[in-house]
């Protein structure tokens, strides 16, 4: 995309490769917010290195893309999210942070994909104190079950 | 309303530009930058350092000034530095992988002896 879209634009993404019969994850960032992960009973934030879509040329982002693989335990979880949510400022301008949300991960309540996203969107609705929301909040979690029963509980949320 | 968020101000250290910028920049402000880094590399200056120690905020659409230009000046031998980012700052652009496309450094004077040396 470099060379072909405005020089003022990029785009940021996060690719997450789940092997179904492994506890083996890869994740890779192209300039997008961290990963949050809960393993072995800790949380972490894992910041591989990576460009920007579109900042620089394919040679360049090639050579700057980091792949980080991990191997999850049962229970283990992975949240993935938006700047809109970690940036979401409170009355007083302060931002939402990673702290909360990685809270919502400790927390031994958050058994379910589908918890961690409604205990963390709960979290940053009381962060703001109805302050406006300025961009999009979008996240995305999910718990390993097992080899074979990795569930990203996409299918469970109501509609 | 632009001028209360965001300001800059220009200093020359002989062919050195220097922008230090105060306050937020964002989708509403970005124009402004632009247009300052814009005049002056019209003007044919190419050696341009942008001092962060008095910017509070910064914005995807902020970061994106810095991608306009930059080739043009390393075009003619030139280059945009950054320096003294807040920490918050730096992260913004830490996490778009601007520290392996930009020379980013803790004071001016880093900046500055980079383009005499």
């Amino acid at each position: 995309m470099f060379g072909n879209i405005d020089r003022h634009t990029y785009i940021t993404l996060s690719c997450v490769i789940l092997e179904p019969n492994s506890p083996k994850i890869s994740l890779a960032r192209a300039g997008h917010m961290p990963f949050l992960v809960k393993q072995h009973g800790g949380v972490s934030v894992v910041t591989p290195r990576g460009l920007g879509i579109g900042l620089a040329s394919a040679k360049i982002f090639d050579a700057n893309l980091e792949e980080f693989s991990l191997e999850l335990s049962v229970g283990d979880s992975c949240f993935l999210f938006t700047d809109g949510l970690s940036e979401l400022q409170n009355p007083q301008s302060q931002d939402f942070g990673y702290e909360p949300m990685l809270d919502v991960l400790r927390s031994p309540a958050s058994l379910s994909a589908q918890s961690i996203i409604s205990e963390v969107m709960k979290s940053a609705d009381s962060h703001a104190q109805g302050h406006p929301q300025h961009d999009d909040m979008t996240a995305l979690a999910f718990i390993f079950k097992g080899t074979n029963k990795i569930l990203s509980e996409y299918d469970s949320i109501p509609l | 309303m632009n001028d209360v968020k965001f300001t800059i101000d220009h200093q020359s250290f002989g062919d050195v530009k220097l922008l230090k910028l105060q306050g937020y920049l964002d989708a509403h402000t970005a124009p402004h930058l632009e247009s300052a880094l814009g005049d002056l590399i019209q003007d044919g200056n190419h050696k341009i350092v942008v001092n962060f120690k008095e910017l509070d905020y910064i914005s995807s659409a902020g970061l994106g000034v810095f991608m306009v230009y930059i080739e043009d000046v390393r075009m003619t031998g030139g280059d945009i530095k950054l320096s003294e980012m807040k920490p918050k700052v730096f992260t913004v652009f830490d996490l778009l992988g601007f520290p392996m496309l930009f020379e980013i450094v803790e004071h001016d004077q880093i900046a500055l002896s980079k383009f005499t040396a």
